[in-house]
């Protein structure tokens, strides 16, 4: 249904497409694969008529297809759903699905009962679970995405591409999601899923194509190949799959919390995290372990109980005297949350850091030689490949982002390692970096607390899993007593339900 | 960054003082001039200066034209009152210190958009000023010296162009070389990045706002030495071509960053177009519409030259 051949793309000296291949079929989910700069998103950006390929041919039910814009590619039924969420905050989920659209008319006035009907009724024929009227602002992740999803399927979709529609959200949400796929591409809809999980792809994907330096390396039918052999072909050999790590004696309570609410009305959680540890947390988004993390960072205005670090309190608020008493916090959303975009590598990666570089102790002067000095370091310490340090940081690969973000706190006096999904959208080669980086720390003493939606990563990293589900801790234990169903089990216990 | 990106508004000023040159050899590009439009824009450039603090936070301040003429009527109401000059100065500058503080803190702490929250500071300051002069131009009792603050010259460079290449230095060395002014352009590039990183967002929010009035109360004292006398609405016309001088540096040296000596250019361009333009007979009107030109101008060059890198 969806042919691309020979396609090839240049931006300035470097190839981002160098001959790709794809062949996807209707009423199959095809998997697109492969490490971050492996050309994903230029193909992606070719099918939607943003880039135009110098070379090659792309065909649709055998037809020519060279979008010259995105409208053209849209008009020929092309949906694309993006990674990053593009809705109005403001508006209810069925205003951002007319958002870019003609809106029904009535009397030259918008016809809002129509706009609201046709969205209701996409919405119940797909079967997804949604309350439209509500602004989007107030939806969670994996609402957001539904939303998304929907807005793509207002008119009638032929191809739908989903760029990492899971990659926020927990494994329940994300098992919604497949079921939605599937239900599209049961309809007749070529659908293209761009994955980082392969647990996912083998879940719910029929073929795949993968990526490598611009090229397909390989594709062919998902039941034909395993893990192993996926990953070999988008690392092209050298990345191990990570296996469970061997459980270090732990030293002594780093982080103590008795009858601790990160807000008023969460129930209080009792917690030592101990020196050396690496601890996973687990949960559905909503379950409180990102509010959890940044509470115990003191970033929250409320928080309620004790909380001691190495012994001493903590006041309930205030993020300085963390930082004094050597936590560091690496926040979910590197884009919104985590970086200057607009801003230079240097500025970013000495952010929470510029205080060590003063001209004189006790004046808040910087000395740029020396800062610069730390920057470089530090960035080749974490094995980060840029151009300049005054380059914006936008224009690094979220992978080399992410290891900058959790650099910049790596540090002697770091006693508590708190890093929210710190592998969220990053390519193998990074993801294993940081995984190696946080096993070091922990050698070293440092507790690691890490959030993750990936059973992959919290079954390959951690020590000690816990989860978390209506802000209580359901399950503690040790990673090698633990099965996937004992983690979902913990993760979905209901409100009532004593854990 | 290409050369053309980092440079391209200083070549941009290079060209307009060539094109006055040309058309205007006798009276635009006199060296007394020139000189003498280093001293018109002083004031600009002290006023833009202050407000790329609150740019650099990304945020706004519309309160510093009010604020600059309530620095003259305040400063001229306190020698009216026996007051001496340094008192006086000092009086003035904290007190238009303070307007900035207050602003900062409520938009750093209630969230108060800065745009209103200014706006209704400005109205506020506006007000008083009109009250403490009762609208008249206030005029005696000003000290001599105090007004060769504002005029004559230094080893042949007037006295105000010193100002504002002080205030540029000082303004330089804020944002680029202090902890204060990272965390100033820190918070302006991604506030909750900033935060959670640590950055304490309140303090630099009313550092920064603080420090925007306090250059308007320099420039509103300047300005008041220089004419000696101070009306209550002397130095509402600042507030947009301060704006317009700090976007215009934007534009320069720094990616798109506010940053001092860019800015002190935007003021040389904003002075040199309005000066040139007048020699050459120009009315006033046309003179706004070209400056509006200019500044739409070097965004889309900016834009331009950055959609092709």
């Amino acid at each position: 249904m969806l042919e691309v051949e020979g396609l090839k793309k240049r931006f300035g000296g470097v190839a981002a497409l160098d001959g790709v291949e794809l062949h996807a079929a209707a009423g199959r989910i095809h998997a697109l694969l492969g490490e971050n700069g492996a050309g994903k998103s230029t193909l992606l950006k070719c099918l939607s008529g943003v880039h135009r390929p110098d070379e090659g041919r792309m065909s649709l039910a055998g037809q020519d297809f060279a979008p010259a814009n995105p409208t053209e590619s849209e008009r020929a039924g092309l949906r694309f759903v993006h990674q990053e969420l593009n809705l109005v905050p403001g508006f209810t989920a069925y205003e951002n699905a007319f958002v870019g659209r003609r809106y029904p008319r009535r009397g030259g006035l918008i016809d809002w009962q129509k706009m609201r009907t046709r969205v209701m009724a996409v919405r119940d024929r797909h079967g997804l679970d949604l309350d439209i009227d509500v602004p989007v602002a107030r939806l969670s992740v994996a609402k957001c995405q539904i939303v998304e999803i929907l807005r793509a399927l207002i008119d009638e979709a032929r191809v739908l591409v989903l760029d990492e529609p899971t990659a926020s959200l927990s494994e329940r949400e994300a098992h919604i999601l497949h079921g939605i796929i599937r239900r599209l591409a049961d309809m007749g809809c070529v659908v293209i899923l761009v994955s980082h999980r392969l647990d996912e792809v083998f879940a719910i994907a029929d073929d795949y194509t993968v990526l490598r330096n611009g090229r397909s390396v390989g594709s062919g039918q998902v039941s034909e190949i395993d893990r192993a052999g996926l990953v070999e072909m988008m690392a092209g050999g050298g990345i191990e799959l990570e296996r469970g790590t061997v459980p270090t004696a732990a030293g002594g309570p780093v982080l103590q919390l008795s009858s601790y609410a990160p807000s008023p009305a969460r129930a209080g959680i009792d917690l030592t995290i101990n020196a050396g540890e690496i601890v996973g947390l687990y949960g559905v988004v909503g379950s409180g372990r990102s509010s959890l993390l940044k509470s115990i960072w003191g970033a929250n205005r409320f928080s309620r109980g004790d909380l001691h670090l190495d012994g001493e309190p903590l006041p309930q608020v205030g993020i300085s005297n963390r930082i004094q008493a050597g936590v560091a916090y690496v926040p979910e959303d590197r884009r919104g949350r985590g970086l200057m975009m607009q801003h230079s590598i240097l500025d970013n990666a000495l952010l929470p850091r510029l205080s060590h570089y003063r001209v004189l102790r006790a004046l808040p002067v910087v000395s740029w030689n020396w800062a610069r000095n730390g920057a470089r370091k530090l960035l080749s310490e974490r094995n980060v490949k840029y151009g300049q340090l005054g380059d914006r940081i936008s224009t690094l690969s979220g992978g080399n982002q992410q290891k900058i973000m959790i650099g910049r706190w790596v540090g002697p006096s770091c006693r508590l390692f708190m890093l929210d999904e710190p592998t969220r959208g990053v390519d193998v080669r990074s993801k294993a970096e940081i995984h190696a980086l946080c096993r070091r720390l922990a050698a070293e003493g440092t507790a690691i607390v890490f959030v993750t939606s990936d059973l992959e990563e919290l079954f390959g990293l951690a020590q000690r899993i816990l989860v978390m589900a209506h802000g209580r801790i359901t399950l503690d234990a040790p990673n090698g007593d633990l099965s996937r169903q004992d983690i979902v089990h913990a993760a979905f216990v209901t409100e009532k339900e004593p854990a | 960054m290409t050369l053309v990106s980092r440079f391209g508004t200083l070549f941009g000023l290079v060209a307009i003082i060539a094109i006055f040159s040309a058309l205007s050899p006798n009276g635009f590009a006199q060296g007394s001039n020139l000189i003498n439009i280093t001293q018109q824009m002083s004031l600009l450039a002290i006023v833009a200066l202050g407000a790329a603090f609150v740019m650099s936070l990304s945020e706004f301040d519309l309160s510093i034209g009010a604020v600059v003429s309530m620095a003259g009527i305040v400063s001229v109401s306190l020698f009216g009152a026996g007051w001496g000059i340094l008192p006086t100065i000092i009086i003035t500058l904290a007190a238009g210190f303070a307007v900035g503080c207050a602003s900062g803190f409520f938009v750093a702490t209630w969230r108060v958009p800065s745009f209103i929250m200014t706006l209704a500071m400005g109205t506020i300051v506006g007000g008083l000023t009109f009250w403490v002069s009762g609208g008249a131009t206030l005029f005696t009792n000003i000290p001599v010296e105090f007004r060769d603050l504002g005029r004559g010259y230094l080893a042949g460079i007037p006295v105000l162009t010193l100002w504002a290449v002080a205030g540029t230095v000082f303004v330089a060395f804020i944002l680029d070389w202090t902890e204060l002014g990272r965390r100033i352009l820190a918070i302006g590039g991604n506030r909750e990045a900033a935060r959670l990183a640590g950055v304490a967002v309140v303090p630099a929010t009313v550092w920064a706002f603080g420090l925007c009035t306090l250059m308007a109360t320099l420039a509103g004292l300047l300005l008041t030495a220089r004419l000696g006398s101070a009306h209550p609405t002397g130095g509402n016309g600042f507030l947009l071509q301060a704006y317009a001088a700090v976007y215009l540096g934007m534009t320069a040296f720094r990616d798109g960053q506010p940053n001092a000596a860019g800015t002190l250019l935007g003021a040389a361009i904003i002075a040199v177009v309005a000066n040139g333009l007048t020699i050459l007979g120009v009315p006033n009107y046309l003179q706004d519409i070209f400056t509006g030109l200019i500044i739409i101008a070097s965004v889309m060059i900016r834009n331009f030259g950055r959609s092709t890198d």
